[in-house]
């Protein structure tokens, strides 16, 4: 073991490699903060580069996107209320509020710390405990799946800024848009109004950049145009300076601690992350909204939740970036790719001839501490490029808003066609768009709507896989210890807040 | 205790939410029961669509009630003013990809923002910097990031 | 980095120019352009199609000319690649690389304003050998196995296979078809989840390509039971077919390039000529042999024979199960 290491170590910590880690991080912190782009899709990109690179230089540049990649989403989402990666949606909610009440640079600071800090210890997870939580991981099957799922509907109510019903509503309409498309299960069209292009369902870029960032757009260039066409643009000058003459840098630095008030949410959101990115197919965005979800429970100061709680956007972001290790458990355990970005490092493995699974580190030992130790340091440098980067994306996000908008919108645009190569993604953003600000107007929280659709096709594969394995007996639901343990716990949780909220009362 | 206020019920913006959101879930719910849905392995695929339309209907009725004690939000204000820049929007970028297809990605990209540049500024001419340098540096960079690094497969037109 | 991947296209093309200026025939005879060759995929990044489609693209610029790039199109349940490659202008630069799943299954179901007739196989990549499987500790260890405990009692086996009338579910109705048998259908979203569904213990058997379980098969982590094709797996030897085992079931998949039917016959020809070149050249073979990729190219001639037949065959199939009329 220790013979390997040595050599992994000055691989590892070659200059080349070193500046291939840093390249990466920069383009994948860029590419995500575009709405669209998302270091997946960089990393897609890049993957010829393995035919032409040193292993240890092309899995640094890839891990360097992707780290990069995960924290840049949450730049948008913060600055303009636009989730740059499908990650950073819950990120979002709150960032963007923070940013509103004129302390941007706190919140982006709270994010890119939680973000380190999640994905640090996932990183760490990896490397220590892969084989024990895999073996975990492997006993979810579809019954322990579709109780996970409905677990996390639970935090709907979470999400809704009061408005129960309302979230509810929504929810049930991001399923509706989720069961577009093909049945998965049975091959059948349904819901798709007759077009074939819909065959396919609604792929979750174009919904969610568009639902949450497309509408954003189009009310604030509203509010621009309205600005111009009611000739009151001395008086919006006016109040832009104001604005501006609000917003005290100084008083914008993130304290001690604040910091420290934001590591129960952050760990919460680090604890989550690394469990639900272990899962195959659970994903980021379900763990962001998860430990949002539950950060908010937990929290002394809950109704800060949904009005820029720092807390908020540390829980969001640690538990969208602690599935960054622990989503390659899997295909590190048993060459099983969790998630679409275990599946593009499992091509770049295949791609350098070294065949994902438990043999991985065993045949080619040098190259994957070298990945370890990777996987360590790009967190380190991510920290302090983004450091060095934040000023400037800060500065880009205070350009006037006439200017910024429409090449936010063509970004948009082009990020998600570029990310699916998809015409029919256009379309769907654009309608998705409209379809988010007629919601806005009327009044209705929109996160519910994405959490209904990132769960409902898992939970529905789930439960209908567990009615086909338990021959159509309902009862095969409870048939696991796991499952009746994440059900017992949902119905605590749901009686202890409501007598907590009562007594409040 | 909160009341029922029937009278100022039609003025209330949630009254007419509710009533679309039951409607939504009705006429998903006579489309299962009529409509051409095949069955499929484990339940059917019109299993979780179900599901779904009678949620939407129980927090239609919610929201309903909630209106009649009450409890609304306020009309929108400027919704139309919103609605049509959002359908303006959907205009204009679609009418961007359409023309990327016929003049090419460089013309279209740099003609939109140019464009929406002289729309949102009073007196475009004279802010030239932000109206014309702006875009064209920004269609330079887009260039280059879209076209000759990530290589998008777009159709392509008789310019640029 | 962007020095870095310029120096290392230079370097290639200067490999190229060379190249060229030993075999001047290629180039100067060439019906293609300068525009590069686009490989559409209907699948996403990263899987079995794109990489052995990568191998194609890194390897056969210097026999055909102009640069070849991979694009994926998963979109629209890969009909969006499809309908992509039919709308582009018929000179041989847009290709469509796919397996019979988005071509001739979506023929036959899909709604789509094209028929079977209006594409031809360019090349043949590779045919895939669809593989059932089980966990070492699994009761059914043989296809006998399997039989036995079906026909003991039927529907009492769990199977999982990837999405519905796919390439590794087509051969489980045929099998079905032929032997009477029944089993529980789970459909998967894919290889990856029908494989932690049979590692965890929560389904009996599945389906997949011999490539991705080729490793564990030998390692002993799990077991194949047998292959639906002709012969044996070249990198699973020890599984016997279903033939072998006394059950002519036999369906194999393929990776093929496909051009629309108004491309020229001297634009095919040539990038079959050069695609072949490419794929028998020592890098390409290389290459092949590092990504487990298993390439053995077919001519666009036996490429149709088997595109024809592979069409009739899945007619025949989805017919009798009553999918089409």
């Amino acid at each position: 073991m220790l013979e390997s290491f040595i050599p992994a170590l000055m691989l590892a910590f070659s200059p080349e490699v070193i500046l291939y880690v840093a390249i990466g991080v920069f383009m994948g912190v860029t590419l995500g903060a575009i709405p669209g782009l998302s270091g997946d899709m960089a990393i897609a990109i890049l993957l010829p580069i393995v035919f032409f690179l040193e292993p240890a230089a092309a899995l640094g540049l890839l891990t360097g996107i992707y780290k990069g990649g995960m924290f840049g989403g949450s730049i948008s989402a913060i600055s303009f209320g636009v989730p740059g990666t499908p990650g950073s949606a819950a990120t979002a909610i709150d960032g963007y509020q923070a940013k509103l009440k004129g302390y941007p640079n706190k919140a982006l600071m709270t994010a890119l710390y939680s973000s380190v800090i999640g994905d640090s210890t996932s990183d760490l997870v990896l490397i220590f405990l892969a084989l024990p939580l895999a073996i975990v991981a492997l006993t979810f099957g579809p019954v322990e799946f579709f109780a996970l799922y409905a677990f996390s509907l639970l935090l709907i109510s979470a999400l809704t800024k009061g408005k129960v019903a309302k979230g509810v509503a929504m929810a049930a309409l991001g399923v509706l848009l989720a069961m577009i498309g093909r049945d998965p299960m049975g091959g059948t069209l349904r819901l798709t109004f007759g077009i074939p292009e819909l065959a396919g369902g609604l792929a979750l870029i174009p919904v969610l950049v568009g639902i949450f960032a497309v509408s954003e757009l189009i009310i604030q260039l509203s509010k621009a145009w309205m600005a111009r066409a009611s000739r009151i643009m001395d008086d919006t000058r006016q109040k832009a300076e104001s604005l501006l003459g609000d917003y005290d840098a100084s008083r914008d630095k993130l304290t001690f601690k604040e910091f420290r008030s934001t590591m129960k949410a952050t760990w919460i959101g680090t604890t989550m992350g690394t469990l639900i990115g272990a899962l195959p197919g659970a994903g980021s965005s379900l763990a962001a909204f998860i430990s949002y979800g539950l950060a908010q429970r937990f929290s002394r100061n809950r109704d800060e939740f949904g009005k820029g709680s720092l807390e908020g956007v540390a829980a969001a972001e640690a538990g969208n970036s602690a599935t960054s290790g622990s989503t390659l458990i899997p295909l590190f355990a048993f060459g099983i790719p969790g998630s679409a970005t275990a599946a593009l490092f499992g091509a770049a493995f295949i791609l350098m001839g070294m065949t994902p699974g438990p043999r991985l580190i065993y045949d080619h030992t040098e190259v994957i501490y070298a990945l370890f130790l990777i996987l360590i340091y790009a967190n380190l440098i991510n920290l302090i490029l983004s450091q060095f980067l934040l000023p400037f994306y800060s500065k880009i996000a205070m350009i006037q808003s006439r200017i910024l908008l429409p090449i936010v919108c063509v970004l948009a645009i082009l990020g998600t066609f570029a990310a699916g190569n998809s015409v029919i993604d256009v379309w769907v953003l654009l309608f998705a768009g409209l379809l988010g600000v007629v919601l806005r107007m009327f009044n209705f929280p929109l996160a519910p709507l994405i959490l209904g659709f990132i769960v409902a096709p898992g939970a529905e594969r789930a439960l209908r896989q567990s009615l086909l394995i338990g021959r159509g007996d309902w009862m095969h639901l409870l048939s696991s210890p796991i499952a009746i343990g994440l059900y017992t716990v949902a119905a605590i949780m749901i009686l202890t807040f409501t007598l907590v909220l009562r007594d409040k009362k | 205790m909160l009341k029922p206020q029937f009278t100022t019920l039609l003025t209330r913006q949630d009254f007419y939410t509710g009533l679309g959101v039951i409607s939504v879930g009705t006429v998903g719910l006579l489309d299962i029961a009529y409509g051409n849905w095949r069955p499929g392995p484990g339940l059917g695929p019109h299993a979780f669509p179900q599901l779904a339309y009678i949620t939407l209907i129980c927090a239609g009725v919610v929201i309903m009630i909630e209106a009649v004690f009450g409890k609304s939000d306020q009309f929108p204000e400027n919704l139309r003013a919103v609605l049509s820049t959002g359908v303006a929007l959907l205009a204009i970028g679609m009418g961007m990809f359409w023309a990327i297809g016929k003049l090419g990605f460089m013309v279209s990209v740099c003609i939109t923002l140019v464009g929406a540049g002289f729309l949102l500024t009073r007196d475009p001419l004279r802010h030239w910097p932000s109206t014309i340098v702006v875009p064209v540096v920004a269609t330079g960079v887009i260039w280059l990031l879209f076209v000759k690094l990530i290589n998008v497969p777009l159709p392509r037109g008789i310019l640029f | 980095m962007f020095h870095k991947i310029k120096t290392s296209k230079k370097v290639a093309t200067t490999a190229v120019a060379s190249m060229m200026a030993l075999a001047p025939g290629i180039t100067a005879a060439s019906p293609l352009s300068n525009d590069p060759i686009r490989l559409v995929i209907p699948f996403g990044p990263g899987g079995g199609s794109d990489i052995t489609a990568r191998v194609l693209s890194a390897t056969a610029p210097e026999f055909c000319g102009p640069r070849i790039d991979v694009v994926s199109m998963p979109g629209a349940a890969g009909l969006e690649a499809v309908n992509f490659v039919r709308n582009a202008e018929p000179n041989g630069h847009t290709l469509l690389v796919t397996d019979y799943g988005p071509i001739v299954t979506s023929g036959f179901v899909d709604d789509v304003d094209w028929s079977h007739d209006d594409w031809q196989p360019v090349m043949n990549f590779t045919e895939w050998l669809p593989t059932v499987y089980t966990r070492p500790d699994h009761p059914i260890q043989s296809i006998d196995d399997w039989v036995a405990a079906a026909t003991a009692e039927p529907g009492s086996i769990t199977f999982g296979h990837a999405s519905p009338l796919g390439l590794v579910h087509l051969p489980l109705i045929l099998f079905e078809m032929e032997t009477g048998l029944e089993n529980i259908h789970v459909p998967t979203s894919g290889g990856g989840e029908t494989r932690s569904l049979i590692m965890g213990g929560h389904i009996d058997l599945g389906m997949t390509l011999p490539p991705s379980i080729a490793s564990e098969v030998a390692a002993g982590e799990l077991t194949a039971l047998g292959i639906f094709s002709e012969e044996r797996s070249p990198v699973l030897p020890d599984t016997p077919t279903f033939r072998e085992a006394g059950y002519d079931v036999v369906l194999p998949a393929w990776l093929m390039i496909f051009a629309t039917s108004d491309v020229p016959a001297e634009a095919v020809e040539h990038l079959q000529d050069c695609f072949m070149e490419a794929l028998a050249s020592p890098t390409a073979v290389a290459m092949s042999n590092r990504v487990n990729a298993g390439i053995e190219p077919l001519n666009a001639a036996d490429s149709t024979v088997l595109y024809q037949n592979t069409v009739a065959n899945i007619g025949g199939i989805l017919r009798e199960i009553g999918e089409i009329d």
